[in-house]
């Protein structure tokens, strides 16, 4: 019992200390790199969608606390002042749970399947944001400098952040696994 | 059904709504955005050290992918380097020439000093359709909302949002920033403005200069008088296109601005200016006072 109380802890530590750094790598580290790719990843939203599908039954608690916690992050740090992210993430992960639950033995397929809707979800935040904010872009510039570079960014780190979220859920894995065990 | 009605989804749902509600009340009142300067302050080291990580990694990838890009430029530095020694020498016989005229003309140095702050930028706001970036300053150093910035080469924007330790720089490559300019050569007004197809290319315009305004290609157009947030004088940047609008009667001229905004690092906080007025010595101090 005690065994899962540290499990537990390892894997919220890690889902805040990965909140706070992909935070702070989308926000100081990669537009210094990926501007020139016009390309705008939302790392968080794939780390999102990540729990949502790979922390097995506990996926919508993690998935649902991690967005909050890094919609805050997010709009916090690098928002206009309104904050929409943490309704978005919150949805984003719920729903990525939901498509594991209903297709467990092909998880890979849904978190691809499902991180590409999470983008286009993103992309609608995203022009929501313009809309909100007061802004007169129009809508081609829209299209073109947010929409684009934030969908095609956001599907293309889906990769790359597959084995995180995978690493980073092992431990709420282990329990499951641990239960079945038990119960057979 | 069983999905819609768990209760952990419900929970966590009203708690994100609630989230984004109370937070964003902060944005539509119009007030400062507490929550969001608390984030951001929170968010300062962690922003300090991918910056750091950045800038260190930036040595090594240029030098290993752009060799013969460094070749080459090092080549045309070195043609550079001889050519303004030339042009040194006869700038130092023009300083002279110009002190002269300055005195002749009774024109002074309308600025006695600045008092400017340096502040790191941390951040942009992640790429997308803001022009906002961090600073590494905040109230604990002097720093006030609506305070101009700006950089050796020209302005970069005003601070819109101070929390503590940090603040936020509306660029002027934001396409809600203006700024009363005029052309230096000539000194025709105008205002500046950044559509934002232009503002993604890094580019500005003046609007509203006058149709019979003589401008040239590579004219400097500096702040102007009105307004108490920038300086007057302060470079904005050169002209590179002018075109006439026909509706209003009036000239646009495109601006290569002149600061490079993809490349900061550094920046001043104009934290308070004296200004040398014909009668009065007026001090001011941001936009505060």
């Amino acid at each position: 019992m005690r065994k899962h109380y540290v499990l537990h802890a390892m894997t919220a530590v890690g889902c805040v200390a990965c909140a706070i750094l992909l935070c702070a790598a989308q926000t100081s580290f990669f537009p210094h790199y990926l501007n020139d790719a016009i390309l705008v990843p939302d790392l968080l939203l794939c780390m999102c969608v990540g729990i949502g599908v790979f922390a097995g039954r506990y996926a919508h608690i993690y998935g649902t606390l991690f967005g909050i916690f890094a919609g805050i992050l997010a709009d916090g740090t690098a928002g206009c002042g309104i904050f929409l992210l943490p309704l978005l993430y919150v949805l984003c992960a719920y729903g990525a749970y939901v498509c594991a639950d209903l297709f467990p033995k092909r998880k890979f397929t849904v978190y691809l399947s499902f991180g590409a809707v999470a983008s286009v979800l993103r992309v609608i935040v995203a022009i929501l944001y313009v809309l909100l904010s007061g802004g007169s872009v129009p809508i081609p510039d829209v299209v073109r400098y947010v929409c684009i570079p934030l969908f095609f960014g956001t599907s293309i780190a889906l990769l790359p952040l597959f084995p995180a979220s995978w690493i980073l859920t092992l431990p709420v894995r282990k329990i499951k696994h641990q239960n079945i065990d038990k119960f057979t | 059904m069983k999905y819609i009605k768990n209760k952990i989804f419900l929970i966590s749902l009203t708690l994100a709504l609630c989230v984004s509600t109370v937070f964003s009340v902060f944005y539509f009142m119009g007030v400062q955005n507490i929550p969001a300067a608390m984030v951001q302050d929170a968010m300062l080291p962690f922003q300090n050290a991918f910056t750091r990580l950045s800038k260190s990694l930036d040595g090594y990838l240029v030098y290993f992918s752009n060799m013969r890009a460094l070749y080459e430029e090092n080549q045309a530095l070195k043609d550079r380097v001889e050519n303004l020694e030339n042009q040194l020498h006869d700038a130092e016989l023009a300083v002279g020439e110009n002190a002269a005229l300055r005195d002749y003309l009774g024109v002074r140095d309308r600025y006695d000093s600045f008092s400017v702050v340096q502040a790191q930028v941390l951040g942009n706001s992640d790429g997308t359709y803001l022009q906002y970036l961090t600073l590494d300053r905040g109230t604990a150093s002097g720093i006030r909302e609506n305070m101009a910035v700006i950089t050796k080469n020209g302005v970069v924007g005003y601070v819109c949002e101070v929390s503590t330790n940090s603040c936020r720089v509306k660029t002027l490559l934001q396409y809600d920033t203006g700024v009363g300019v005029y052309v230096q050569r000539s000194g025709d007004v105008g205002m500046t403005d950044c559509p934002y197809a232009m503002g993604q290319k890094g580019l500005l315009r003046v609007v509203y200069l006058p149709e019979d305004a003589s401008l040239q290609i590579g004219d400097r157009v500096v702040t102007g008088d009105l307004g108490d947030m920038y300086p007057s004088g302060l470079t904005v940047g050169h002209i590179i296109e002018v075109m006439p609008d026909v509706y209003s009667r009036t000239l646009t001229a495109t601006l290569q601005p002149a600061v490079n905004f993809d490349d900061l690092e550094q920046v001043f906080v104009i934290t308070g200016f004296v200004e040398k007025l014909p009668d009065t010595e007026q001090t001011t101090e941001g936009a505060q006072q």
